[in-house]
């Protein structure tokens, strides 16, 4: 198995664990974790398809990029879910 | 690739989802937290070894410390601690859909074709003379939009936030910190200026020293450094995190006016615009996060 399929394999796993954990928890600490490992599973299916041609090719900066931003944007969303959360009063 | 090479990669894509289930079962919130905060460095390696040091970089210091902060400093709120969750056990009724998620997608991404993607048309498009790192070029050149509507999503978030809870003020100190914000504040402020600097030649960039910066303001906060009377996105800041987002539009507006497109920089300019846009983005990006810390972080020491 070349190397990028087991790490687009490592990322689709991440994405089902968190996927399940995010629709059956009912605790908002579990959840939003999930959202951010969620994320996490699909930066690296995006980075290792960017890897296709393996280490010594050049990769392909787009989808670094666009992981970038996701990586950014998932803060965010932790930050604000966090805000939310502690609003409700707190305990899950 | 070597032999160690090949372990080291076969190691991190066991531990990644290895670690992501301990951390998202785990029973203890703190325990939780601190499985989080190593998912996050795994993972940071993990780009690493997928010859992705910008992403590295960004990981390290936002998703696993920044985060990781935010997380943490949840584990202490006033009122009801967090209570201890069982272990997962999951229904037998949830295992197909994860099954099911799991093969459709596993299966749909190893029928991709080998491609190269869009690095030679990168590559072919590269030879402008300020930018000459693909990332930061794709980042804030050819997909400059992208970026320009992640900070609008920042700024929308921190306004979330702010309207959420208008009445929580920074106040957690640790004495403990002081000394180590004093060593390490003001050389953050220099890493984070060379990341900047360095961004248009190699890894690093805006977001990357942004978040080295975003990590100072948490420290400073943690350990009491600010005035008791901060608040989380006060007025007087609140100049400052729209100034990136407000640069960045402006700058990408202007071509319109003379007739081109959107961001359509013009040749021999690029370098003092993107210059000038990303030290904006620094600033914004860096206390608009900050902000959140600020919101989020407990009263009391867990």
């Amino acid at each position: 198995m070349s190397p990028w399929k087991a790490w687009a394999l490592a990322g689709v796993v991440l994405y089902a664990l968190a996927f399940r954990v995010l629709f059956a928890e009912t605790t908002w600490l579990r959840r939003l974790m999930a959202l951010s490992v969620l994320g996490t599973g699909c930066f690296l299916v995006l980075v290792a398809l960017a890897y296709r041609r393996g280490p010594d090719a050049e990769v392909d900066p787009v989808p670094h990029a666009l992981a970038l931003t996701g990586i950014v944007v998932s803060v965010a969303a932790s930050g604000l879910g966090l805000v939310l959360a502690r609003r409700q009063g707190a305990p899950p | 690739m070597t032999t160690t090479g090949r372990v080291l990669d076969a190691l991190l894509a066991v531990a990644l989802p290895t670690v992501a289930l301990r951390a998202l079962t785990a029973p203890q919130p703190s325990t939780a937290v601190a499985l989080f905060i190593a998912l996050g460095l795994l993972s940071a390696v993990s780009w690493a070894r997928l010859a992705a040091p910008d992403l590295a970089l960004v990981e390290a210091a936002l998703g696993a410390g920044f985060t990781g902060a935010l997380f943490g400093g949840a584990l202490g709120w006033r009122g009801k601690p967090l209570p201890r969750v069982a272990p997962w056990m999951p229904h037998p009724l949830q295992l197909p859909p994860l099954v099911l998620v799991a093969v459709v997608l596993g299966g749909a991404v190893l029928a991709l074709p080998e491609s190269a993607g869009l690095a030679q048309v990168v590559s072919s498009e590269l030879p402008r003379e300020a930018l000459t790192h693909p990332v930061s070029a794709v980042l804030l050149d050819f997909r400059g939009y992208d970026t320009l509507l992640e900070t609008a999503v920042l700024v929308a978030a921190s306004v979330g936030a702010r309207r959420a809870l208008p009445h929580e003020a920074a106040a957690r100190v640790d004495h403990r910190l002081t000394s180590m914000a004093r060593l390490l504040v003001p050389a953050s402020f220099l890493v984070a200026l060379y990341l900047l600097w360095r961004g248009a030649a190699g890894p690093g960039g805006a977001f990357q020293a942004s978040a080295v910066l975003a990590g100072a303001s948490v420290l400073l906060s943690a350990s009491g450094q600010r005035s008791p009377a901060d608040v989380a996105f006060p007025r007087s800041h609140r100049r400052w995190m729209v100034a990136g987002p407000a640069v960045f539009t402006i700058f990408a507006a202007l071509p319109v006016l003379g007739g081109a497109s959107l961001l359509h920089y013009p040749a021999g300019s690029l370098g003092w615009q993107v210059l000038v846009i990303e030290l904006g983005l620094l600033v914004s990006v860096a206390t608009l996060l900050g902000g959140f810390f600020s919101l989020v972080a407990s009263e009391e020491t867990p």
